[in-house]
């Protein structure tokens, strides 16, 4: 009972810290990289669709080491998967 | 495992109309809200609907992680052909004052490649959950 | 839509992580963790009720492309983790017999 009530107010002492910090953050959003790509997005890339051109010109490398951990996660499934091996 | 006639004959409607939609999100993915990701998740919805309609035992999974291995392969060959033509990583290999219809085709492949990828995975995970429940 | 209300959204499932007795509600608690780190990130980008971010005539006030694009990301790498851990905890299942955390300590220790 003591544990839960501890961690309640430390829940909620993390909900008060967010909060105070939240408030000052609406005001300073920083618009520039937003109108670079409304901007430049169609000339640079040939996309219409903005996160497409984001995700296959701007950051290829991000999604190629995406799909090589969706790569992982599938041979580590397919590996495990087999149930005649009782230690694994 | 023997499913109802109804859940049977309506998954024989559906299944190439779903399979059509998933190729057509991730073939328009850069002119329409969409993509490769997405359109990934529902053709590996489209497939798995194939687990109501035969209801028997298939044991494909071996072959769907080789064809993951070789698609993967082409990712990386295709993203860096902009080594030869620009001398850098991972970017359209076109240089950018190129005609907007011929850079298109980069992100059509691309958007393909990593479509097929993303299905293949979706369905080999979602087999293997299958098979483990079975056995 | 306020941030506040998706961290609170993180908060409970914070709750949920440490106070849930069986491996498979932890894994729901992690996986309502990260829908609300997405709700957070798309709020941020959202300024002022934007439109999509596609370049067709007639759509002027766009939101923030870049979260949008992170957070495909966060949905695939979400979904993996999320079947790998239920894939481990059959497996748990299969060895020990059992999947509540308290049993499990006992079994190890």
């Amino acid at each position: 009972m003591i544990k839960k009530i501890t961690l309640i107010g430390m829940l909620i002492f993390m909900l008060f810290v967010f909060s105070s910090n939240i408030s000052w953050l609406e005001d300073n959003i920083d618009t520039t990289t937003k109108d670079y790509y409304i901007e430049n997005s169609l000339y640079e890339t040939g996309s219409r669709n903005i996160v497409t051109g984001i995700y296959l010109d701007y950051r290829l490398f991000d999604s190629i080491f995406e799909t090589s951990l969706l790569l992982i996660t599938v041979s580590g499934i397919t590996f495990m998967y087999k149930k005649d091996d009782p230690t694994l | 495992m023997k499913n109802s006639q109804i859940l049977v004959c309506i998954s024989r409607v559906l299944f190439p109309f779903v399979l059509v939609f998933g190729f057509y999100v991730i073939v328009n993915g850069h002119l329409t809200p969409g993509g490769g990701f997405q359109g990934g998740a529902i053709l590996a919805t489209a497939i798995l609907i194939t687990y109501f309609i035969i209801p028997e035992r298939i044991n494909i999974i071996d072959g769907l992680v080789r064809l993951e291995k070789h698609l993967f392969l082409w990712i990386i060959v295709v993203g860096s052909l902009s080594l030869i033509t620009k001398g850098t990583f991972f970017t359209n290999p076109l240089p950018i004052p190129a005609a907007i219809s011929f850079k298109r085709i980069f992100l059509v492949l691309l958007n393909f490649l990593i479509g097929s990828k993303v299905a293949i995975g979706l369905v080999a995970i979602f087999s293997s959950f299958i098979e483990e429940g079975r056995s | 839509m306020n941030p506040i209300l998706s961290f609170i959204i993180i908060l409970i499932g914070l709750y949920g992580m440490v106070a849930s007795e069986n491996i498979i509600k932890s894994i729901i608690c992690f996986s309502i963790i990260e829908t609300a780190l997405i709700l957070l990130f798309l709020n941020l980008g959202n300024v002022g009720l934007g439109d999509i971010p596609i370049i067709i005539d007639g759509i002027s006030n766009m939101v923030d492309p870049l979260p949008q694009a992170l957070m495909i990301t966060t949905i695939v790498i979400g979904a993996s983790t999320t079947a790998l851990a239920f894939m481990i905890s059959i497996k748990i299942f299969h060895y020990y017999g059992t999947l509540e955390w308290d049993e499990l300590l006992e079994r190890e220790g």
